[in-house]
């Protein structure tokens, strides 16, 4: 084995002490190797191993059009169909907007959630081997 | 109403739960297809090569997929309805995903009483309505 030196903040250290008192590992030196190793497994990635995928610059200006709703208290944490800039509906029912919607003939009427850090749903489908990225 | 599946032995290990359906995206836009029975995912699925010109773009622009290995793909969510046997579901959460097997989750499925026994080779879809009766 070879011995590597490394330096921590203190919090850092704490939890890793506190993981040694747990029982869970027997030393430092045991802990740094668990993580060292998960770290290279996931070939670098770290903590978040899925992290988002590319977005394109429509969808992100339709984001920050749902970050300026939300400081409106007509919209805040509502559901609200947009077509562009206009607001076309907003209901604080997911299914009843979307069922409305589908009925109007404007495209594209782009659905979301005017919060202060509006996000895409993340869903699993772990059958699709094949995808690539979009 | 019920529609009933079959098992696909297709290229992989197992034998796999199918149904045939029909995406309809609105009006005389409808594609049949082929499509994986799979209760491990939260969405259906339809390839882009099909919807290709039929999904109009509304509801959520873009949703995260979280694949088996780790990776997440970004694909728009539609709502269109999907047509098994004589069982019809309108608004179905669906993602749009290019190279994609047409897949059947739960977005569709937990509207429905469904049974699989595969012993027998059986994949079947009935009304929840129905099975109550």
């Amino acid at each position: 084995m070879e011995t590597v030196a490394a330096k921590f903040p203190k919090p850092l250290a704490d939890e890793v002490d506190r993981l040694i008192a747990s029982g869970m590992y027997a030393n430092r030196s045991e802990v740094l190797r668990v993580a060292v190793r998960a770290l290279v497994k996931s070939g670098g990635a770290g903590a978040d191993p899925r992290p988002d995928p590319p977005i394109s610059p429509r969808v992100r200006a339709f984001y920050r059009r749902l970050r300026e709703l939300a400081k409106d208290e007509r919209y805040r944490h509502r559901w609200v169909a947009l077509h562009g800039e206009e607001i076309l509906d907003a209901d604080d029912d997911h299914d009843a907007l979307i069922r409305r919607i589908l009925k109007r003939e404007e495209e594209p009427i782009y659905v979301g959630l005017a919060t202060e850090d509006p996000k895409p749903p993340r869903v699993r489908v772990p059958s699709v081997p094949r995808a690539r990225r979009v | 109403m019920q529609a009933f599946g079959y098992f696909d032995e297709g290229q992989a290990i197992a034998a796999a739960p199918m149904m045939r359906v029909g995406v309809g995206f609105g009006r005389g836009r409808v594609v049949g297809m082929p499509a994986l029975v799979d209760t491990g995912s939260d969405l259906c699925v339809f390839p882009a090569s099909l919807a290709q010109g039929l999904a109009p773009e509304k509801g959520e622009p873009v949703v995260i997929l979280e694949m088996a290995d780790g990776r997440t793909v970004a694909a728009p969510l539609v709502y269109p309805s999907v047509t098994t046997g004589n069982i019809r579901e309108t608004e179905v959460a669906s993602a749009i995903l290019p190279d994609a097997p047409a897949i059947l989750g739960r977005s569709f499925l937990n509207r429905l009483d469904l049974r699989i026994v595969a012993t027998r080779r059986l994949v079947r879809l009935q009304s929840v309505r129905e099975s109550q009766d």
